[in-house]
């Protein structure tokens, strides 16, 4: 009897065909409403990891820190030349430092000279990383912000130095944020200082590529590239990284955050530029009342 | 004797669920964020692999549809399709159990493997037809050999860690023959 078991549910075999089949179909159909209806399925899916996540961090937190630890522990060997190296580093840093300062100043006497009105400065919120996308296919973070913070879909994130990728998929408590290197991101660019504008699509590569680039003479290696904030979606001006070469001899870029070590994440606020929707008043009311010339009015950009 | 074959039942699938998690949240560690690294094996699939075939009896489907559909969740792949392969096939390894008892160990790998390679490539033909995006079809195999050689640590967890054993072979014929 000890190793009878499993004949003892012959009996049951029709049933457990029956719900193997009404298994299989469940799964399958929720499989072709993801694919039919994508963005109600992905909300589930942000509503699954927002009810597990935020409850295992607790136990995530101190084996991630374990394991960045291991990590760092290995570079201890090399500590002493790191060290060296970096106070070389750091006296070359002053000397720029020092430069910026210089010219931060020059640059504000010279806008208030001409009255120039910049962005005003873009907030954000910090959240922690939480957790990855857990497959070697798609590059995205989970944080610990969101709608309850705040948190909207669009939204760019950035690390302290350039841009991360960008909000997609929003939860109570968590947000999550895809890559540039994820295969699905595309992000509008220019390339300083040329000022050509291209699309940066990522390819679940390290360096993310450069696509619809009009005149590649105008670009070299170690060109500046920040985000160009066509499109309405993204804030203009933020820091990508620099142009590089990849092995396959395509332009690509090196990104300026440092993906190895994602802790903290700055999610920007950003309501995107506001709609100019009228005419003004220089045209006078029999204008007005005249057929619309010209195209219709371009639909809302949706967020 | 009936409790205790269902405490025993209880136990397991809480042990198997428990693993899977545990499995799940390792790979959701944000520690490999650098993109384009190794490939990393699916442990879930060795984990259901060297279950089917010690203790089929102790694995009801409904929870292995469960796991894997929630791990699709948490691991961002297309909600429900994997899981449904995953069902297919430890379904597949519950139906011959029987011969399995008698596989030898080395067999094992080699199973999952053969199993691995038809569920990605199952995966790979129903995206495709559906024109979703996805990886190459040589990337997602790529992942094949990396989890067969995880096989063993897992094996060996289940069968020392948690004493999950094959059945012993059955000698003779026929149903009656099991009861015996």
């Amino acid at each position: 009897m000890a190793y009878g078991a499993d004949n003892g549910t012959d009996h049951f075999r029709p049933v457990r065909r029956i719900l193997l089949g009404l298994v299989l179909a469940g799964l399958v159909g929720l499989f072709l409403i993801w694919r039919i209806d994508s963005p109600r399925v992905e909300r589930l899916r942000a509503a699954a990891l927002d009810a597990v996540i935020p409850h295992v961090a607790w136990v995530m937190r101190p084996v991630t820190g374990l394991a960045q630890m291991a990590g760092s522990f290995q570079s201890y060997a090399a500590l002493s030349e790191e060290n060296r190296e970096l106070r070389r580093e750091l006296q070359q840093m002053q000397a720029w430092k020092e430069a910026a300062l210089q010219l931060e100043q020059k640059n504000a006497r010279l806008l208030d000279l001409n009255n120039v009105k910049l962005d005003p400065k873009l907030t954000f919120v910090t959240g922690s990383v939480l957790a990855d996308s857990g497959s070697p296919f798609r590059q995205s973070v989970l944080l610990n912000v969101g709608a309850r913070d705040g948190i909207r879909d669009g939204w760019a994130a950035m690390d302290g130095l350039g841009l991360v990728g960008r909000i997609s998929g929003v939860g109570a408590q968590t947000a999550r944020v895809v890559l540039l290197t994820d295969p699905a991101s595309s992000i509008p660019v220019t390339i300083q200082p040329s000022g050509q504008k291209v699309i940066l699509s990522g390819d679940n590569t390290a360096l993310p590529r450069i696509a619809f680039l009009e005149n590649p003479d105008l670009v070299r290696p170690g060109d500046r590239v920040v985000s160009s904030g066509d499109g309405g979606i993204f804030p203009a001006g933020i820091l990508v990284g620099q142009v590089a070469r990849g092995t396959d001899q395509r332009f690509r870029v090196r990104l300026a955050a440092d993906y190895g070590r994602l802790e903290f994440l700055r999610v920007l606020r950003y309501g995107g530029p506001e709609a100019i929707s009228d005419t003004g008043g220089l045209v006078g009311p029999t204008a007005a009342l005249a057929p619309v010339q010209g195209p219709p009015p371009a639909p809302e950009v949706d967020r | 004797m009936t409790e205790v074959r269902l405490h025993r039942r209880v136990l397991s699938g809480a042990a198997f669920a428990g693993l899977a998690a545990a499995m799940v949240l390792v790979k959701l560690l944000p520690l490999g964020l650098n993109a384009g690294g190794w490939p990393v094996p699916d442990l879930l699939m060795c984990l259901l692999v060297a279950w089917m075939i010690r203790r089929p009896d102790l694995l009801p489907m409904p929870l292995v549809a469960a796991v894997f559909l929630w791990a699709d969740l948490m691991l961002m792949r297309p909600p429900g399709l994997w899981a449904a392969l995953a069902v297919l096939a430890g379904e597949w390894l519950r139906h011959r159990q029987r011969a399995l008892r008698a596989a030898p160990l080395v067999a094992e790998p080699g199973l999952l493997a053969a199993l691995m390679v038809a569920m990605v490539l199952a995966h790979w033909a129903v995206l495709a037809v559906l024109f979703v995006d996805q990886p190459r079809l040589g990337q997602q195999l790529l992942q094949v050999p990396v989890t067969v050689l995880a096989y063993p640590v897992v094996a060996a967890l289940l069968q020392l860690g948690l004493g999950l054993r094959r059945h012993p072979v059955i000698e003779g014929f026929g149903r009656r023959a099991a009861r015996a």
